[in-house]
């Protein structure tokens, strides 16, 4: 069976570009456009792991990661940071909050096969 | 460099939000002791686009300007409508550690923050400003019985931060977490873990 992927990010071509890469390589993909709209499909779509911008309208990823990781019901589905800024590491990196670090941070622009690979290794 | 930089600054002007948000994210990687660069993207810190004065706000972090200048042109930004940035302007406050003093009442009002994670940070922050930020201890109790654990959790660490060994009033405060029933177990053992350390430390804790 096809492993589920939940793509949110605010540019259209990035969204459509990691539908196309994960298509391609057997993964069923779910879109969204923002925070609020990808925690709204979350319960639909039950993915395996999610890939995740940070700076979106509405409700960005910091947001929406918070709010996933309080949530019982999905707080163990892997997450992707995929950021255009390094720094953004920093709402997750220091211990100012407990909740547990996403699994992997990639900064854009970032090279499809590392992307494949570390989501391979993540729901393998 | 100095033309690279003067394209920059004159970019933050751009119609374009996302020009904006690019330039005053580059010139927080080249702009370092460049006055210039420093004094604008101070001014991008009042940018009308959320993201461009988030960018603005990260730059002036990565370029460790003064403590004055930090919390004179940062604290505003505890305020924004964007919680994000109020975040990340508590956090760039703390990276002053106990030269954020005068910035404590600020972040201290900031703990009664809508937004759970912007109230966690700025216990946090609080507990990083140490002793110093000590007078404060007060506005942190009623995190202590926020409907978010993980800002009761820091409300904790920030009272074991800024008091010290014999500090009976912060040392009650913990004690009365620790035996409270009604507390979760995570925050219970994290007040327990905490007096454990102050009673250990001969010192303030760091």
């Amino acid at each position: 069976m096809s492993k589920k992927v939940l793509i949110v990010d605010d540019e259209e071509d990035i969204r459509s570009y990691l539908d196309s890469l994960l298509s391609d390589n057997g993964y069923e993909t779910t879109l969204a456009e923002d925070g609020e709209e990808g925690f709204r499909k979350l319960a639909d779509c039950l993915p395996d792991i999610i890939i995740l911008d940070i700076i979106m309208p509405n409700q960005t990823g910091v947001g929406f990661y918070r709010k996933l990781k309080k949530s019982e019901a999905h707080k163990n589905i892997p997450v992707i940071v995929l950021t255009g800024v390094s720094s953004y590491k920093d709402f997750f990196s220091r211990s100012h909050l407990t909740l547990p670090k996403p699994e992997e941070f990639m900064e854009k622009p970032f090279s499809s096969e590392e992307l494949l690979g570390k989501i391979e290794a993540l729901v393998t | 460099m100095e033309r690279a930089i003067a394209r920059l600054v004159y970019n933050l002007r751009d119609d374009d939000c996302h020009i904006r948000f690019a330039a005053a994210r580059i010139l927080g990687e080249i702009g370092r002791d460049n006055p210039v660069a420093e004094d604008s993207l101070i001014e991008t810190l009042k940018d009308r686009t959320w993201f461009v004065r988030l960018s603005a706000l990260q730059s002036v972090k990565d370029l460790k300007l003064g403590p004055a200048v930090v919390i004179e042109n940062v604290v505003p930004l505890l305020k924004d409508e964007h919680e994000d940035i109020r975040e990340y302007a508590a956090l760039t406050i703390g990276d002053l550690g106990s030269m954020a003093g005068p910035a404590a009442p600020s972040l201290a009002e900031v703990l009664s923050d809508p937004v759970w994670y912007v109230r966690g940070t700025a216990a946090w922050v609080l507990g990083q400003i140490g002793p110093v930020a000590r007078k404060l201890y007060n506005d942190l109790v009623p995190c202590l019985r926020d409907d978010e654990m993980e800002v009761r959790i820091s409300a904790v660490r920030a009272l074991g931060k800024i008091g010290c060994t014999g500090d009976e009033e912060i040392l009650r405060i913990l004690e009365e977490v620790a035996g409270d029933k009604d507390q979760p177990s995570e925050v219970k053992e994290e007040a327990e873990g905490v007096l454990k350390e102050m009673s250990n430390s001969g010192e303030y804790m760091q």
